[in-house]
């Protein structure tokens, strides 16, 4: 290679587009030219330069949230086959009638301009319908094992989850992921409670907005409770763990309540040892 | 309750779309170079997406498809506020390929000493460059796309990226010599 070659191709090598063939040859012109090196070394800086910058920067917190909301909204808009539209055309009205109603009592709740109702209970929802809606499918892993899942999860997010001990018969743990609330990172958790689904999210303490939250104390325990597009939610504090326990289902308040209360009372999950993470649990 | 075509699509949303929010939001950050403005960007973009989310055929195509929509959008934008600079005539960047003795010049010509340049001069060198120059360098050094990506992206033959890509670094080390002379002048 000449060094009439070896300075055309620096771009693309530095960006990566050369074969192995062509970078190899690209090495063996540097060995042996210190005025090709000094010009590569000069060049490399400035392609590294221009991907520092920027780096750092963060998009706004409330901005996924916002667009999910938005997006949450305009579900109702979305087109059928033509066919289809007209026979369901009540059906979408009456939907998008609901979502805007119950966004407008959300804003009303929180006291805040439209753009903004209660973006936490707005993420909450999205993600219990995102993840608990088709049974196993959004999970990263699918078990009814608690003690497995929560030393799975813990094991990526660094900190431990304490789950209910269900008690019922027919109710069950579907599975899990690794989620985010508020973005922090958080454990997700999906039942099935009397065959319907409820979402958990656990995370390290963050600053809920508790504005636009009801909140009660039910048997000693202090639960925020919220209501978006038919879906209860709630979250609490558990503050000798500093963790932030949150749930949505679609049922009925008494039923989440329950679930919360559940919770809040049960003891750290019992942690299986590290050969049977390692045999049972699939890695993704 | 929503039906599983729904809850698919808001999956589709979340896996295929929301994940490249961050980096949409650092590009239209160079693009617009004003906070409100890149949020308002990468809103309409993701909205705009999720209304278009049948049209993305193949999930592997899903970033590329998400830029070129921020580029529209910001295009007719800026094609709309007329007090803004807009593009650069593009006749004869895109004609004439650079010549290597070109190359050569302009590698020796900027044979300068950078390794001391703050990344605050790069980023307010990045933001003089004319649009079409711009643009590349956000789409190659902040969302990290091949040249075969920016060339669909950009609607351009693979060489005119690279040629872009060339003249738009050439301007920058011209901007950061220019800003380091005038910074080491003594008062």
């Amino acid at each position: 290679m000449t060094c009439h070659e070896f300075l055309s191709a620096i771009d693309p090598y530095l960006d990566d587009e050369l074969s192995v063939m062509e970078a190899l040859d690209m090495h063996k012109h540097l060995l042996g030219c210190e005025l090709c090196r000094k010009v590569m070394e000069s060049e490399a800086t400035l392609h590294s330069l221009l991907r520092a910058e920027g780096v750092d920067d963060e998009a706004p917190s409330s901005l996924r949230t916002r667009i999910l909301q938005q997006a949450l909204a305009r579900d109702t808009e979305v087109p059928q086959p033509r066919s289809r539209r007209f026979t369901q055309l009540q059906a979408w009205l009456a939907g998008a009638a609901l979502v805007g109603l119950l966004l407008a009592v959300a804003v009303m709740l929180v006291g805040k301009r439209p753009a903004d109702p209660a973006p936490l209970a707005a993420e909450l929802a999205a993600k219990h319908l995102l993840y608990g809606g088709t049974p196993g499918t959004a999970l990263e892993i699918n078990t009814s094992e608690a003690a497995q899942l929560a030393g799975w999860l813990e094991q990526r997010l660094g900190f431990s989850a304490r789950l209910p001990q269900l008690s019922r018969r027919d109710d069950r743990l579907v599975g899990g992921r690794v989620s985010s609330v508020a973005d922090a990172p958080a454990a997700y958790l999906l039942y099935a409670l009397r065959g319907r689904p409820v979402s958990l999210f656990v995370t390290q303490p963050t600053a809920f907005a508790k504005q636009g939250w009801t909140e009660r104390i039910v048997d000693g325990v202090e639960l925020y409770t919220a209501s978006l597009g038919g879906i209860r939610l709630v979250w609490w504090e558990d503050e000798a763990e500093h963790r932030l326990y949150a749930a949505a289902a679609t049922g009925g308040d008494e039923e989440l309540l329950e679930f919360a209360l559940l919770c809040a009372r049960s003891g750290p999950a019992a942690k299986p040892g590290p050969r049977l993470l390692l045999e049972t649990l699939p890695m993704v | 309750m929503k039906s599983d075509a729904e809850r698919l699509r808001l999956e589709q949303f979340e896996n295929q779309v929301l994940i490249y929010v961050k980096d949409l939001h650092r590009a239209a950050l160079r693009l617009t170079d004003q906070l409100s403005d890149a949020e308002d960007l990468v809103q309409e973009t993701c909205l705009r997406a999720f209304k278009s989310l049948e049209q993305l055929r193949q999930p592997a195509a899903a970033k590329a498809w998400v830029f070129s929509i921020l580029r529209s959008i910001f295009l007719r934008q800026a094609e709309r506020a007329s007090s803004r600079p807009v593009l650069v005539s593009l006749e004869d960047i895109d004609a004439s390929p650079l010549s290597v003795s070109e190359a050569r010049r302009d590698a020796y010509e900027n044979f300068l000493p950078i390794q001391q340049t703050l990344v605050e001069e790069v980023r307010r060198a990045t933001l003089t460059l004319p649009l079409v120059y711009r643009e590349t360098v956000v789409l190659a050094h902040i969302a990290g796309f091949s040249y075969r990506e920016m060339a669909q992206i950009l609607g351009v033959p693979v060489g005119t990226v690279m040629s872009r890509l060339f003249r738009a670094r050439r301007m920058l080390r011209a901007s950061l010599r220019e800003s380091r002379s005038r910074s080491e002048t003594p008062r």
